[in-house]
């Protein structure tokens, strides 16, 4: 009688094993969307910041002598509103919204870099996959603390003293935006856009900006920005049909 | 009776005794909030059992009659070193409230909300109202203790932290990380007195017994301002020594003595309050945060949050007589006597 409990058990065991490997088995495959690039047409545009300039504060970082010395004792400013020429609206995120629903796009291996340089985040504004690895460096010789904040993500923290191996983090949903802080530095601040989609771009000093390959379709482009806010625009995209649209921020 | 039998009779009515003789005078509670729930320690067999209480547990205190525990319960947990965040659920806001912890039943018994991410709080003298700082909101909420309606929220500058109220139950401090600063809320009538600089990251606060002072843990300065409290102003503020990252406070029942945490420090710092003076520094654990005297104030506690441990260190000796299992991430510690 107990041989044929342990046969039992064994072959409920065995059963479960291959119960699992079915499982595992039968999910079904990722299918990616790639666009036709016979039909696909760029999106291209600029952002243009028309209202009052506000004064360029100094940073203090007198709290840390070392983050001085990685200026050169030079100041450094902070300037949210970063403007270029005529007018162009710089560290502005640029992104699709809405109008790919039910497209899954395949996230980059590539890292996106976020360094921690002069004690400060460098670059101030950045995009990523869902999914994409974010490469988190300090070329300083200080130790920072990075701290995104996320609603949608999970929330994590990396010291890194100087000399630390790069950290390597991935968010999993899209999240417009999450800010980012250092623990140690409180004048530090970065933020990042993250999207579904390859279709998102940050300005430069000129405002303008390109999200290439989009398929024809009906599509909400928003552009974020850290202190003017959000604006959107209807936008049509026709096979094979570039397409230009402006923002202008007051 | 055979040998064998009266052995056994004996080693079992010793520890009888021994269970009917146990009784101790209080319990230490812990926090933990990587496993989100609560360590109790009996401080005579220096033991632990570990019992479910919500996500990422941190802030908390005993009611005013000592019968429940009020633990700061999240739904945004942090992603544990070394894993893929993009595999994990995103934030449970659902999870988010205080929890309420009966004592004599051994269990949670309820959980009312307590604004977004609750972090740390602070509980009214007749134990009606919860002070709360919500980082999301960057404010201090005050909650209705028994039904978790959010009453007002006032604005403290980002990423508020600590929060305490005064002895004589009249001001309510809190910290904001962001901004170095001390809020100053009238408890009666919830409006903002005053906003007072301190250090970098200002973290922890406690209050001299008569209320004349209070004292403020600046972690990135490696500072504790001290506040005067009738005239709401910083009056000195004490350099720790580099590498040090002061946290929290335990303080003696005569405001004599003040013990400080410093986190990454590993160290526990004596200040004597008179002088302001650090008297005593003793190595206690990995990155200790949390901190509580036993009512005898022979015995500290201290949370050491990356070693999942608890140290119990005798202050006579100023060494660490053991260090005690407790959850992931062990946050705060509070010691409670027992009825």
């Amino acid at each position: 009688m107990r041989y044929l409990i342990v046969a039992a058990a064994l072959l409920a065991a065995g059963c479960n094993q291959e119960a699992k490997k079915a499982e595992t088995k039968s999910a079904p495959p990722v299918e990616y969307f790639h666009p036709d690039p016979a039909t696909a047409a760029n999106v291209t545009g600029k952002i243009t910041y028309r209202g009052a300039r506000p004064s360029r504060k100094i940073i203090s970082m007198d709290a840390d002598a070392k983050c001085e010395q990685a200026n050169g004792n030079k100041p450094v400013y902070n300037e949210p509103i970063l403007t270029g020429k005529a007018d162009g609206l710089a560290n502005a995120f640029v992104y699709v919204q809405s109008g790919l629903e039910g497209k899954k796009f395949e996230p980059p291996k590539e890292t996106v870099l976020l360094d921690q340089k002069g004690c400060m985040f460098v670059p101030r504004i950045i995009g990523i996959q869902a999914a994409q690895p974010l490469d988190v460096k300090n070329s300083d010789n200080v130790a920072h603390n990075i701290r995104p904040m996320p609603k949608n993500n999970r929330q994590w923290s990396d010291e890194q003293p100087p000399g630390a191996p790069d950290a390597v983090h991935k968010f999993a949903r899209t999240e417009v935006m999450i800010p980012v802080k250092c623990n140690v530095h409180e004048w530090m601040h970065a933020w990042i856009g993250v999207v579904e989609n390859p279709y998102y771009a940050v300005t430069g000093p000129d405002g303008s900006f390109e999200l290439k390959g989009l398929p024809p379709g009906e599509y909400t482009v928003a552009v974020w920005h850290e202190t003017l806010g959000q604006q959107t625009k209807q936008v049509h995209v026709a096979a094979s049909q570039p397409v230009a649209i402006d923002f202008t921020y007051q | 009776m055979k040998p064998r039998t009266a052995i056994l009779t004996l080693v079992a009515g010793a520890a009888l005794l021994t269970g009917c003789a146990h009784k101790p005078g209080y319990y230490v509670y812990v926090s933990n909030e990587g496993s989100g729930d609560l360590t109790i320690v009996d401080p005579v067999k220096l033991t632990s059992t570990t019992v479910p209480i919500g996500k990422r547990a941190r802030g908390i205190h005993p009611s005013p009659d000592g019968k429940l525990l009020y633990i700061a319960l999240s739904g945004s947990p942090l992603a544990p070193p070394g894993t893929d965040e993009s595999t994990l659920p995103p934030p449970d806001k659902s999870a988010d409230g205080i929890g309420i912890y009966d004592i004599a039943a051994g269990k949670l018994i309820k959980k009312i909300p307590g604004g977004s991410d609750p972090e740390q709080f602070a509980i009214s003298a007749d134990g009606k109202t919860f002070y709360v700082s919500n980082e999301d909101a960057a404010g201090l909420s005050f909650i209705d203790a028994s039904t978790g309606q959010t009453l007002k929220t006032d604005p403290t500058g980002r990423e508020p932290e600590g929060v305490m109220l005064s002895p004589d139950g009249k001001l309510i401090f809190a910290t904001s990380e962001d901004e170095g600063t001390i809020t100053v809320v009238d408890a009666a009538s919830q409006n903002v007195l005053k906003q007072i600089k301190v250090g970098r990251r200002p973290r922890g606060i406690a209050f001299l017994p008569d209320g004349s002072k209070a004292y403020i843990t600046n972690e990135n300065d490696a500072t504790i301002s001290v506040i005067d409290v009738p005239k709401l102003e910083v009056v000195q503020t004490i350099p720790l020594g580099a590498g040090l990252k002061p946290m929290g406070f335990a303080m003696t029942k005569d405001g004599s003595k003040l013990y400080v945490s410093t986190g990454r420090g590993k160290k526990v710092l004596a200040l004597d309050t008179k002088t302001n003076q650090v008297t005593a520094s003793f190595e206690v654990g990995e990155r200790p945060w949390g901190i509580a005297l036993s009512p005898d104030e022979k015995t500290l506690y201290t949370a050491n949050g990356p070693s999942n441990d608890l140290s119990v260190v005798d202050l006579a000796t100023q060494t660490v007589l053991k260090k005690i299992p407790t959850g992931n991430r062990p946050w705060g510690v509070i010691v409670v006597p027992n009825p």
